[in-house]
């Protein structure tokens, strides 16, 4: 594609992966009052975000309302509110609190933001752990799409004879398969943090794990022959859109149709992608999530029409030697 | 350590920014080799 062959295009699309991966970063995680009591009762996390409405403060503290409706009263402790004033009524602040049984109020630890622009929600269980779902899903996502378009560009080599389907149906299969390795270590870390371990064969590590196997072969398919390039490329293809029929079944149904520690295994609606075609997702998180999609997948287009483009280059040296 | 702690949000975000930092160099730099080749061809 001639577009990726454009600095200004590149450099255009590097700043805009800089403020994807900066707004990933930056954006606060805040949930509500319930979020916050819940976690510290159970033991899970000390210290919660919470985005709130401040309603009146007095020399005791601060009466909050957050988004969801729970009233919280904040026990100020001196020095936490910096150079915050405590007059602006109607403020909404993300606060770092944490829940006092004993009291029933909420001890002020930090304040992480006033009148933020846009916050993501608090997911229970995951919490800032959450942010990873603008990395690993949409890598994976970025990945189907690869399979796809290297099955397409396969089966018109099939139809139409011409090696330049072949290249860009090799190079688009490479950059899938990168994209499912990066899913793969980017979910493995999560899981570290999430589950406890790296890895623990659940259905869906190990359909993504035998999809990786899958495609591994492929390269070495290609590699191995020792048959004419004609006939290599023709078995390549064939092998390349049959590998192709396990994709949805590997990455879609059966994780689904088993029990799974991933949200929408077992029955249960996934959160993006489910049947009854409503996500479960918050709106801002699936904004950023969806532009997470389209910049891996631009910066997958320039992997594959840079790779398709290195294979011409040694196949052109390979036939002047 | 305890700096690490206080600020894991920035310092995950920074090891991410510098590993698309580098895959993006990476691949500008094969991309003007490839175009220099592509001219000479």
């Amino acid at each position: 594609m001639r577009i990726f062959r454009s600095n200004i295009f590149l450099f255009a699309l590097g700043i805009v992966l800089a403020v994807q991966v900066y707004l990933s970063f930056e954006i606060p995680v805040a949930g509500s009052f319930s979020d916050a009591a819940m976690l510290s009762m159970n033991g899970v996390q000390d210290v919660t975000p919470v985005k709130a409405t401040l309603l009146s403060q007095d020399s005791l503290g601060a009466k909050f309302q957050d988004l969801y409706g729970d009233s919280g009263r904040v026990v100020e402790t001196p020095g936490s509110y910096g150079s915050y004033k405590h007059d602006r009524i109607g403020d909404v602040l993300v606060l770092s609190v944490k829940y006092e049984r004993s009291t029933n109020a909420f001890d002020l630890e930090e304040i992480i933001r006033v009148n933020p622009t846009i916050t993501f929600p608090m997911i229970q269980g995951l919490g800032e752990l959450g942010r990873n779902m603008l990395f690993h899903v949409p890598m994976s996502m970025v990945a189907f799409l690869a399979f796809l378009m290297g099955t397409i560009y396969s089966i018109l080599f099939l139809v139409k004879k011409d090696f330049d389907y072949d290249r860009r149906a090799r190079a688009a299969s490479a950059g899938g398969f990168l994209f499912t390795a990066l899913a793969t270590v980017t979910g493995s870390i999560w899981a570290r943090f999430s589950w406890g371990t790296f890895w623990s064969w659940d259905p869906r590590e190990t359909s993504i794990f035998i999809l990786l196997l899958i495609y591994a072969a492929y390269f070495m398919l290609r590699s191995m022959l020792e048959e004419s390039e004609d006939k290599k490329a023709r078995m390549a293809a064939v092998y390349n859109i049959i590998a192709f029929v396990t994709v949805p079944f590997l990455m879609f149904i059966l994780p689904r149709i088993t029990q799974s520690l991933h949200p929408g295994g077992g029955g249960t609606e996934a959160p993006i992608l489910n049947l009854s075609g409503q996500t479960h997702t918050d709106r801002t998180l699936l904004n950023m999530y969806w532009f997470s999609v389209f910049l891996f997948f631009l910066v997958f287009l320039w992997m594959k029409d840079l790779y398709t483009r290195v294979l011409r280059l040694q196949e052109r040296q390979a036939e002047a030697l | 350590m305890d700096f690490l702690q206080h600020n894991a949000l920035y310092v995950v975000g920074i090891i991410s920014a510098v590993i698309w930092l580098g895959i993006f160099s990476f691949m500008f730099g094969v991309e003007r080799r490839v175009r220099k080749l592509e001219r000479e061809k």
